[in-house]
């Protein structure tokens, strides 16, 4: 009678707080060491530094949550990224297409690759990581194509305009990224679609025989998934003012990592925005503090290795105890 | 008394935070003895269980194996100790042989590598042993899901096994298949092992078991000798309650025919299936496990694909290729397997109630909380589910509470016509008689109730009229009045002669 | 229709799989089948070929075939030595082989077996592990391939394995960079670094830095090394890093980036962080992203590399040797100071010229 332990309750800040207490206080933790080892680290330049070097990761990681919770994954994200960020800079930079063009373009090819994906793994019945992984091969490799290796300029006001602009210091990519978050948050919490994508996430045949469209739902969030991929792409070569053909590499490292962290069960079912919102931040704090603290990058590996592990075994111990 | 028993635990208190589930229970086995424990679910049985099995540690009170305290530390040491557990759930690794399986953890060696042969070989000598029909270069996953069971208590015993503890053990297994099991058991016997049987089928306790102990609330509050013991008195004893009737059956109005079937055919499991069902009538699908009546069933439901043949509803033609599609048209199929096919059990009560009817209370963007909780509401209350809140796991729940929780699910689309698959499979006592209410309740309202079940004393009791299976085709189908199990088992076992 | 789709589906995967896995080797001319046959010829007669080749030695180019290999073909920076190197096997007449290593030293060894099979006569060699390409070397001697190690250059213990070295020379790179910090910083500066440790040739650019600066400023203790940060010669990650040192240190003066690549990423940083103007970007190379910056006023400076001019003289040195002539055996490439005041003396679309 003790398992009264939910896992997914939409609202209420006291629920979302009880659910996630594991990674708000390590986050906590994490910022108090960091804050007292570097004082500008509370800063407010600092805090939007942050919140803009994570918001492209947010985004993508909105698109690895709705992978990872219908049990899959999706490892063609940062080459997809990629994909869209050159084709946009080519197309405005070298096509000279307009910015309105330029734009559909990005969000068109990642939802492309995303409807590949999801075709392949619903209804050809592909397993995730090798179609994914294909699609992060043939991604890249036209990334590559396109850009023939060469660093694209753009010098398009209007559309670096898209990446550099900001309000009162808060840079648009962070409001593209609260935004994807909120669409996230609802489409997970309030439509009939997030709702299947938890059930078929924690049970395939249970969903199927209540009548969920099994595979239409198992392959839309993979267009959705390209969508975000897409725009993370247009975000960053508008950012840039470039795109290079190692534009993304290992984004999907990253993302996973604050998936996982933020409490989400690579099994699937299980896992919330909230607590991927919490993951991305876990992240971002340990880039962030070690630069500002001058560590050397390579030992960032090093802790975000630590910490996906930590988080993990915290996850399968809490798991364990409320079992019995 | 006096002389030293096989096994004893003695005085067993065992308590979760402040939830006691074992208050001082005594049980002892002798050799050869068959020791039946029968009590509801949360009565505290699979914790005793566990406690001998290592996975668990008493807060007091100790275990005696030939008069020796031993300390149980772990399953490892139960296990040295000749204590081997059967669990209800199958744990075969299904692309293994047989052999493998058995030996899994022991694997025997030759000059340091694994001697496949003589595994096999040793395998099979149990098999036959215990005259089953199974060849150990089998792969598992060939096998039905009753000989996957047997294969479990072969591994278990093909060790030197002193007492075997046997969990809802006919839980997916054939009225044959239980005999073969009661087969085994007697021998298990005359080597001397003592046996505990946990079940909830009280006609099988009364037909192998030597003594009955009975738990309710982690007290014992019975033990009796099987020959001394009377239905109704171990039911009181289980329950605390008089069941004024076990099951539920009143006369209803039979109305037209709802669903028809004609010559349905499946490539593998059955061929030209042809019956009806009617409106405020329980048709009963008696069978052996793998005659073909599940997959009948989900072919009909849509999960399936047929190969041939013509479904009806209302006297008009339908196509049905996904479940959706007969969920639509108010046909809905309760599985067999609640855990892996009617449930999301990382999900809550309230996320596996609404799923069939979402739409309901998700209209484009937004929930409709308050409809929501209305219907878990209304549901709970309706069907006794025991849940403290609609945010409980359905994992966490009973056998008996998943399977209302289940039915809500489905009732709450108002179906026309419900095909339950196994509808009381390991759910204790009193729980089934609530579900045989539910069921007669639907009934009365005019819902066509098709039940497949191999409980031949539930259909009996329950059905208006039954169709009988065997390898894949309908065989006999059978009036109330002309309803006896013989009848039912000979048309079950009428195999085809043509070939 | 669905079964039949799936098989397209999966046989276009395969397809793709193996091509990203396996390089394809990018012919230079427009008829790969003909070259392929030209290919296979050659390599049944690779061994008469070569002796009939040296026999003909003050003949033109005519007939050798060059090889070449460098770390990878998707980085602009190779493909602008590949650009030298063709245009001199046009020149001369020579036929060129060449694959894509994809940064990966076991790659790039079988490959480099692959071309010796198909019958090279020189190698224009870019090893992308230097300690580790004494095989290498040793099989191209025993096939008497002439070995051009270019940019890159092997372990001293290996010299006697190659016939002829080019290179850049990573200190004076460096140097023009510090030189232009002290002349233009009388009273000193805080320098951040962004760096890429694991290249060798950038950690001797940085000492090549620091030594422009000392040798030139008239007190060299008012330049400060405020912090190093690991942008990994990437525009992203280096945008990312030194976004976060700016954070940490306002008193920023000088950003001094181990190549123009990820000089574009603080330039972007800077002016997310207002301060466009205030802070001097150095780069390195002298790439057209480098020009673009420099003329566009974002980066003050960026010592040159000639990938171009290294990839011709690379395959004009093979062939004089291949022709029984005499070379320099290690020549180290001048590189010049590309900066506001000279910008208009370049192509800012090329990367280098041959001149």
């Amino acid at each position: 009678m003790e398992n009264t332990k939910t896992v997914r309750v939409p609202g209420k800040a006291g629920a979302y707080f009880k659910r996630n207490i594991g990674i708000i206080v390590g986050l906590i933790i994490l910022v108090a060491i960091v804050a007292i080892s570097e004082p500008k680290f509370l800063t407010p330049s600092n805090i939007l530094n942050l919140l803009r070097s994570n918001a492209v990761n947010a985004i993508i990681c909105c698109g690895m949550l709705l992978a990872i919770l219908m049990g899959e994954i999706d490892i063609s994200v940062g080459s997809t990224v990629g994909l869209s960020g050159v084709i946009g800079a080519f197309l405005i930079a070298n096509m000279g297409a307009p910015v309105w063009v330029t734009v559909i373009a990005c969000l068109a090819v990642g939802a492309a690759v995303g409807a590949v994906n999801g075709v392949a793994i619903s209804y050809l019945k592909v397993p995730a990581f090798v179609a994914t992984l294909a699609t992060q091969c043939i991604g890249r490799g036209l990334t590559e194509i396109i850009s023939g290796g060469v660093t694209i300029r753009i010098r398009n006001d209007a559309y670096t305009a898209l990446g550099n602009t900001s309000f009162n210091g808060v840079s648009i990519i962070v409001v593209y990224a609260a935004l994807v978050l909120i669409f996230t948050w609802v489409l997970l919490n309030k439509t009939r679609f997030g709702y299947y994508i938890y059930a078929l996430g924690g049970n395939k045949t249970a969903a199927e025989y209540s009548g969920v469209n099994v595979k239409k739902y198992n392959m839309l969030p993979y267009v959705l998934i390209g969508i975000f991929c897409g725009l993370g792409g247009l975000i960053w070569s508008a950012r840039l003012g470039s795109a290079a053909a190692t534009l993304g590499e290992g984004f999907e490292m990253d993302a996973i990592a604050a998936v996982v962290i933020g409490g989400t069960s690579m099994s699937g079912g299980v896992g919330t925005v909230g607590g991927t919102f919490i993951g991305i931040l876990i992240i971002g704090v340990i880039t962030n503090g070690l630069n500002l603290m001058g560590i050397n990058s390579f030992w960032q590996n090093v802790f975000k290795g630590i910490i996906i592990l930590v988080a993990v075994i915290i996850d399968v111990l809490r798991k364990g105890r409320s079992k019995q | 008394m006096g002389e030293t028993k096989l096994l004893e635990m003695s005085n067993i208190t065992k308590a979760f935070a402040s939830n006691v589930v074992l208050n001082g229970v005594n049980l002892s086995v002798g050799e050869g003895e068959v020791v039946a424990i029968l009590g509801e679910n949360g009565a505290g049985k699979s914790t005793l269980i566990k406690i001998l099995g290592g996975i668990y540690k008493a807060d007091s009170g100790e275990i005696r194996i030939d008069g020796e305290v031993k300390n149980i530390s772990s399953s490892a040491v139960a296990g040295a100790n000749g204590i081997r557990i059967i669990h209800q759930e199958i744990i075969l690794v299904p692309e293994r042989t047989i052999a493998a399986n058995v030996f899994l953890g022991r694997e025997l060696r030759t000059g340091g590598l694994v001697d496949e042969r003589k595994m096999e070989r040793e395998t099979q000598k149990v098999i036959d042993d215990l005259h089953l029909n199974l060849r150990a270069d089998q792969l598992v996953s060939e096998l039905s899901i009753g000989m996957q069971q047997l294969v479990e208590i072969v591994k278990a015993i093909s060790a030197d096994a002193r007492i075997v503890v046997m969990d809802e053990p006919t839980s997916s297994l054939s009225e044959s298949e239980v005999q073969t099991l009661f087969g085994i058991i007697r021998l298990l016997q005359e080597k001397k092992v003592g046996i505990i049987y946990i079940s909830h089928r009280l006609e099988e306790l009364f037909a192998i078991t030597d003594r009955i102990v009975v738990l309710r609330d982690g007290k014992m509050v019975g033990d009796v000798k099987t020959k001394e013991a009377d239905r109704d008195e171990l039911i009181h004893l289980m329950v605390g309650r008089e069941l004024s009737s076990y099951y539920t059956r009143n006369k209803h109005e039979i109305r037209g025919v709802s669903l028809e079937v004609k010559h349905l055919k499946h490539e593998k499991y059955f061929s030209d299936v042809s019956f009806y069902a009617r409106y405020g009538e329980i048709v009963g699908f008696a069978g052996l496990v793998g005659a073909g009546r599940t997959e009948l069933m989900k072919t009909i439901f849509g999960a399936f694909p047929k190969a041939g043949g013509e479904v009806f509803l209302d006297g008009e033609k339908i196509s049905i290729r996904h479940p959706q599609d007969a969920i639509d048209r108010g046909i809905v199929y309760v599985s067999e397997d609640r855990r892996s096919e009617g449930l999301i059990l990382k999900n809550d009560v309230q996320f596996n109630m609404g799923l069939v009817c979402l739409s309901d209370f998700i209209k484009g963007v937004g929930v409709n909380q308050t409809a929501w909780d209305k219907m878990v509401e209304e549901y709970r209350q309706k069907f006794h589910i025991k849940i403290t809140s609609p945010q409980q796991l359905t994992g966490n729940l009973s056998g008996g509470n998943q399977q209302k929780v289940v039915l809500s699910k489905w009732l709450a689309k108002n179906p026309k016509v419900i095909i339950l698959d196994e509808p009381t499979r390991g759910i204790d006592v009193g729980a089934k008689a609530e579900i045989y209410a539910i069921i007669d309740d639907l009934a009365s309202k005019g819902v066509s109730i098709i039940m497949i079940s191999s409980e031949l004393p539930e259909i009996i009791n329950m059905c208006n009229r039954c169709y009988v299976m065997c390898e894949g085709k309908i065989t006999g189908e059978l009036n109330e009045e002309e309803f006896t199990q013989e009848a039912m088992m000979t048309y079950a076992t009428r195999r085809e002669e043509e070939k | 229709m669905k079964k039949l789709l799936s098989v397209v589906l999966a046989g276009a995967m395969v397809l793709s799989m193996t091509a990203c896995s396996s390089s394809e080797p990018a012919e230079t001319e427009a008829e790969t089948e003909a070259a392929a046959e030209t290919e296979a010829v050659e390599e049944s007669v690779a061994e008469d070929v070569t002796e009939a080749v040296e026999e003909d030695a003050e003949a033109a180019g005519g007939d050798y075939t060059i090889g070449f290999s460098p770390y990878t073909l998707t980085n602009e920076y190779f493909t602008a030595v590949l650009d030298g190197v063709q245009q001199a096997c046009d020149e001369l007449g020579c036929e060129l082989l060449y694959f894509d290593p994809q940064n990966d030293p076991t790659q790039q060894a079988s490959q480099i077996d692959d071309m010796i099979a198909s019958g090279i006569d020189a190698l224009i060699y870019i090893p992308y592990d230097s300690a580790g390409a004494h095989t290498v070397l040793q099989t191209c001697q025993d096939a008497g391939v002439k070995v051009i190690n270019i940019d890159n250059v092997v372990t001293e213990d290996d010299y006697e394995l190659v016939d002829g070295i080019i290179a850049s020379d990573n200190t004076q790179l460096g140097y023009l960079s510090g030189q232009w910090v002290a002349e233009n910083h009388p009273d000193g500066a805080n320098i951040l670094i962004a760096h890429l440790q694991t290249a060798e040739s950038c950690v001797i650019n940085v000492a090549g830095f620091w030594q422009g600066i000392e040798e030139n400023a008239e007190n060299p203790d008012a330049f400060v090394e405020v912090q190093v940060v690991e942008g990994g010669g990437d525009t992203n990650v280096t945008f990312n890093v030194v976004s976060d040192a700016l954070q940490a240190h306002d008193d920023i003066d000088v950003i001094y980036c181990i190549n123009d690549t990820s000089a574009l990423g603080a330039v972007q940083a800077v002016e997310e962080a207002g301060k466009t103007g205030e802070i001097d970007i150095l780069g390195k190379d002298g790439a057209p992203i480098g020009k673009h910056a420099i003329n566009d006023g974002t980066m003050v400076q960026s010592s040159a590399q000639r990938p171009t001019y290294m990839g011709y003289q690379g395959v004009q040195k093979a062939v004089t040797l291949l022709n029984g002539g005499e070379i320099d055996f290690n020549e180290a490439i001048e590189s010049y100071s590309i900066t506001a005041d000279n910008i208009a003396d370049y192509d800012l679309d090329a990367w280098d010229t041959l001149e």
